[in-house]
């Protein structure tokens, strides 16, 4: 089993003095007694307030606010609020449930002074680059099995670190490092532990408690685990993370899983993250397993790798319905369209009744109709009684070139778009899918086979505008 | 609350079971507790009598029922609630009564059969005191039949000690000024030796001594000298020494024949930004001897000159006799916040020698004169040294170390731990503000394993280490040893245990479940030896079944 840990970091890293007679608890700031604007933002403040800062915060923000395994200070976005009152308390109170403590040992004016600085750095805009490509990142997450071990948005194995707004608690740079060098800086709640039984049995999981005489662990198998140490012939906390590096991956694909991550935010929409397939092995597509149909190849084409179909027998079976609960959404695809018969439905999505194991009428497709050397689209949707086709006949486009299609359903209008421009729209009523499975290259009952390729589909929980679609191909 | 109705019954409850106590096969002898009784508090192995459990904090009791071949069928016999955090308190016992402190300066009378209040004093705090380390409050002194408390606002209280009656009150210093007190009071003679609390708050530190029946102050010798005094030349020639610091909040000790009284001096101020205050910084991290009576100053020693790491030498001071290199000493030994374990004469204040008993970095060895031979780059920087060995907290601290008689052993705590050192501006002092300059916390990628804690036991003449016993974190506990030779303390994960002094091995334990900053005590009830240790916010007391 593959055990993988996108660490996060840290100790019980309190930046703020242990003293003379050992830290306590402090009653909290209240905001009712705090002035809205800060008292000490002269620059003189802002100097001392500098130095403050490098002492007691920059080791995990990073000396500029670049962030590390403290949140990014420097892009102007504070996810406990960027007023001056709401900085005071963040580095007075701290933050519940985070590596964050409290200032309670600072002197108000010192505080201010922190907050005075911490302006400054959110002005000047993020340092780093975060040249990446989320959807792209989102398919890597998925191909590189790090669901295996992590979580986000509910979906995914909880023996990692959850991710759902890993965006916001992690910088660029320690989102890298944590990919290529987990071990670097393991969070300490999923620090790795392995212990050895008296029958020889090598336990291994996650370091939950431990005392002189017990240790208490979260087992590969997601078991809550104790022991006495007296029961024991070994005991190891490993300095290696459980997380694999993945030092091997292309520089372009950690740099899009980087980006992923980074997007992963509190308030990023209700919506899970955008679902990206990748048409560049047929065994499996988007994480999901596929059933071969004839004999579809993988091809090098201009924008990449593709999935080819003859028109004849070809297609692939997915074992999942992409937009299942969805009850808005964007759905795009690049594709080439090269000929064969008229009527071709190439990608269709199906609701499966689960009682049954059947396909139900509920499902959304793209088709397209070849008019000589042209082509135009079709794109179908149907819920329930209420059933939508889109198509504009008037609208050709040449055969032989790759375009980018989508289909758009906002809860009240459906519209479909060629290369970003709209065909057609309509009101409908549309309820979400339930789960079910994808044929690509013919319809989900194996006819109007399609001839052509497809590169990619991106599928997500919300209707995009045509600003926001993923790029066109070019055309020659 | 109790209306007056249950306090009547409680406080006859009390006196039922004091009599009950006193029906036991010796006698208590009851209050007034003397001075000569405190002289002798050893022998009154059936109380507990002041902080350090006698003049020579030897935190040792001739007790001997619980022994090494019985400890296993130790259980806990009650628990008393403090709901309050960080509960620091060692007990004072007197014939079956235990009085203790409450956080942040309360005082419960127990009957130490039971656990049962007879009385309790609530001491209402004015308003907001700066305190840097928590509302802790270290236990009471007694004499005569009156206890000694300090408050978290820097004030003296005498209490009767039958009814937690007010018999007079004396102010310290004024606690808007960041004064505070937290430790035992000290009877020496007729007086009340207190220390003050507050180098973190930028104060300047002293002791004091007041009669103990009046509440007047009979003495006062500041630790941080005045400019034209002696010392006041290791503060820079400046204004330094009005916020020197160098507290003295922790009880020192006292040898009678010698008429001495022992005390440790904190940290100066500000702690970690020692810019401001060029020069050894006399007399902060020293231990001082006075005349009990006037408050004269007959010898010092400093440990950490120009401290910058907040390695106060608030530690107990333990009064031993014994030979050093064949020559027969009477002894004053530390282990010491800064890493060393040291010895002096207690006559002279001379230096004998001092070994390292954690890992130490910051400096190479103590020479031949009793001073550091320092290492560099071992100061606070701006951006964070996080290779000073020890930790801010230090190898050891404020928790009572143990000497055995019998085994001739000395007994402490100590603390292995790693901690990241970094260095601010100079703050300007401010009431009700902190004055640090600097920190001390924890390093963003340390493992919580490169931080442990250990039991030492060592040959108090050589310092050489007889045995140790290794905890998983470092340890705020203290030490009580006993004739039935058997050493307790704690862990941080709330472990009681008790060891055998002679070999270490560990015999029994407790998990009371959460963290421990106290020192067990252990004294008779109806006869019966009962042990005792706060663990988190509870008083636990624990006796054979």
């Amino acid at each position: 089993m593959r055990t993988i840990f996108l660490t996060a970091c840290l100790s019980l890293a309190c930046a703020w003095p242990a003293t003379a007679q050992n830290a306590a608890r402090q009653p909290h700031a209240l905001a009712s007694d705090l002035p809205e604007t800060n008292p000490y933002a002269s620059s003189a403040d802002i100097a001392i307030g500098k130095r403050l800062f490098e002492g007691r915060c920059g080791h995990c923000h990073g000396q500029t606010g670049e962030g590390g395994r403290g949140a990014v200070l420097n892009s102007g976005r504070f996810r406990h609020g960027g007023t001056d009152r709401e900085l005071f308390m963040t580095i007075r109170n701290g933050i519940a449930n985070t590596e964050m403590p409290g200032a309670f040992n600072l002197p108000a004016k010192e505080v201010w002074r922190i907050v005075a600085h911490v302006q400054q750095l959110g002005k000047q805009g993020t340092a780093e680059p975060n040249p990446g490509d989320p959807a792209a990142g989102a398919a890597a997450y998925k191909t590189s099995g790090c669901a295996t071990c992590h979580r986000i948005d509910g979906h995914g194995a909880a023996l990692g670190p959850d991710l759902s707004d890993i965006g916001s608690r992690r910088a660029i740079r320690h989102l890298r490092e944590s990919i290529l060098d987990p071990s670097a800086d393991i969070a300490l709640d999923y620090r790795a532990v392995s212990v050895v039984d008296r029958a020889g049995t090598r336990i291994d999981g996650i370091h939950l408690n431990e005392d002189e005489y017990s240790v208490h662990l979260r087992d590969m198998a997601g078991n809550l685990r104790s022991f006495m140490k007296s029961e024991l012939t070994g005991m190891t906390l490993p300095r290696q993370s459980m997380m694999p590096a993945y030092a091997a991956l292309p520089a372009g694909v950690v740099q899009d899983l980087v980006a992923y991550l980074s997007s992963l935010r509190p308030g990023r929409s209700t919506a899970r993250a955008p679902e990206v397939w990748l048409f560049d092995r047929l065994e499996n597509v988007g994480g999901h397993k596929t059933t071969v149909l004839g004999q579809p190849v993988v091809i090098d084409s201009s924008v990449g790798k593709a999935v080819q179909f003859d028109g004849v027998d070809d297609a692939l079976d997915i074992d999942n319905h992409p937009l299942a609960g969805a009850a808005t959404f964007t759905w795009e695809a690049i594709f080439r369209p090269d000929g064969g018969q008229t009527e071709q439905r190439w990608f269709h999505l199906s609701e499966r009744d689960p009682a049954t194991g059947l396909d139900t009428e509920n499902r959304m497709l793209f088709e397209i109709r070849v008019a000589g050397d042209n082509w135009f689209l079709d794109s179908y949707n149907q819920s329930g009684s209420a059933s939508k086709a889109l198509m504009n006949r008037t609208a050709l486009h040449p055969l032989g070139q790759w375009y980018h299609v989508a289909s758009v359903y906002d809860g009240k209008e459906f519209r479909n778009y060629v290369d970003g421009v709209r065909e057609g729209a309509a009101e409908i009523q549309l309820a979400p899918h339930g789960p079910g499975h994808t044929t690509v290259g013919v319809r989900i009952n194996r006819v109007f086979y399609f001839k052509g390729a497809v590169h990619l589909a991106r599928f997500t929980r919300r209707a995009l505008s045509p600003s926001e679609f993923l790029p066109p191909p070019a055309k020659p | 609350m109790p209306n007056r109705k249950t306090l009547l019954a409680l406080v006859s409850l009390g006196l039922t079971l004091t009599a009950a106590a006193m029906a036991q096969p010796a006698p208590p002898r009851g209050m007034p507790i003397t001075y000569e009784r405190l002289l002798e508090a050893a022998s009154e192995p059936g109380n507990w009598l002041m902080y350090g459990g006698d003049y020579r904090s030897h935190h040792y009791s001739s007790l001997s029922q619980i022994t090494a071949a019985n400890v296993h069928r130790l259980r806990a016999r009650w628990i008393y609630q403090m709901h309050k955090q960080k509960v620091e308190t060692t007990p004072i016992v007197v014939d079956g009564v235990m009085f203790v402190t409450r956080p942040p300066s309360d005082v419960i009378a127990l009957d130490a059969e039971t656990g049962r209040a007879l009385w309790t004093f609530e001491y209402r705090l004015p308003g907001t005191v700066y305190v840097c380390c928590g509302e802790v409050n270290r236990g009471l002194a007694i004499l005569g039949d009156t206890l000694f408390l300090t408050t978290l606002d820097a004030k003296l209280i005498a209490l009767e000690a039958r009814s937690g009656r007010v018999l007079w009150k004396q102010e310290l210093a004024d606690s808007k000024l960041n004064y505070t007190a937290t430790g035992a009071p000290l009877i020496v003679k007729d007086k009340v030796i207190v220390g003050i609390a507050g180098a973190e708050g930028g104060i300047r530190g002293f002791l004091d001594a007041y009669d103990a029946k009046t509440g007047q102050r009979a003495w006062r010798f500041w630790t941080v000298p005045a400019p034209g005094e002696p010392g006041s030349e290791t503060w820079g020639g400046g204004d330094a020494w009005r916020h020197g610091g160098a507290s003295t909040w922790l009880t020192g000790s006292f040898d009678p024949e010698l008429n001495l009284l022992y005390w440790g001096t904190g940290n100066p101020g500000p702690d970690y930004n020692g810019d401001v205050r060029p020069g050894d910084n006399l007399y902060s991290c020293s231990l001082l001897a006075l005349d009990p009576d006037t408050g004269t100053l007959k010898w010092h020693f400093q440990f950490t000159p120009h401290d910058t790491r907040d390695w106060d030498a608030t530690q107990v001071p333990v009064l031993i006799d014994a030979a050093v290199d064949g020559r027969p000493r009477k002894l004053v030994v530390m282990p010491s916040r800064n890493g060393f374990y040291y010895a002096l004469d207690r006559v002279t204040g001379a230096f004998l020698f001092a070994k390292p008993f954690v890992k130490v970095t910051w400096a190479k060895e103590i020479d031949k004169t009793g001073r550091p031979v320092v290492n560099p780059g071992q100061e606070p920087t701006p951006e964070g040294n996080d290779s000073i060995f020890p930790g801010v907290d230090g190898g050891h601290n404020w928790m009572s170390p143990s000497y055995h008689p019998g085994t001739k052993l000395l007994y402490f705590s100590a603390r292995e731990e790693r901690r990241r050192f970094f260095k601010t501006d100079a703050p300007e002092f401010q009431a009700g503000e902190p004055f640090f300059g600097g920190g001390g916390g924890g390093g963003a990628r340390f493992r919580p394993e490169e931080s442990w804690g250990k039991l030492i036991a060592m040959r108090p003449e050589t310092g050489e280490v007889q045995w140790e016993h290794r905890i998983l974190a470092p340890p705020w506990a203290g030490v009580l040893s006993t004739a039935g030779n058997l050493v307790f303390s704690a862990t941080p994960s709330g472990n009681f245990y008790a060891l055998d002094a002679r070999t270490g091995k560990e015999l029994w334990r407790f998990n009371g479940g959460d963290r421990v900053f106290a020192s067990p005590v252990t004294f008779l009830s109806r006869g019966r030896q009962l042990i005792t240790i706060p663990i988190g916010d509870v008083l636990i007391a624990f006796g054979l079944d």
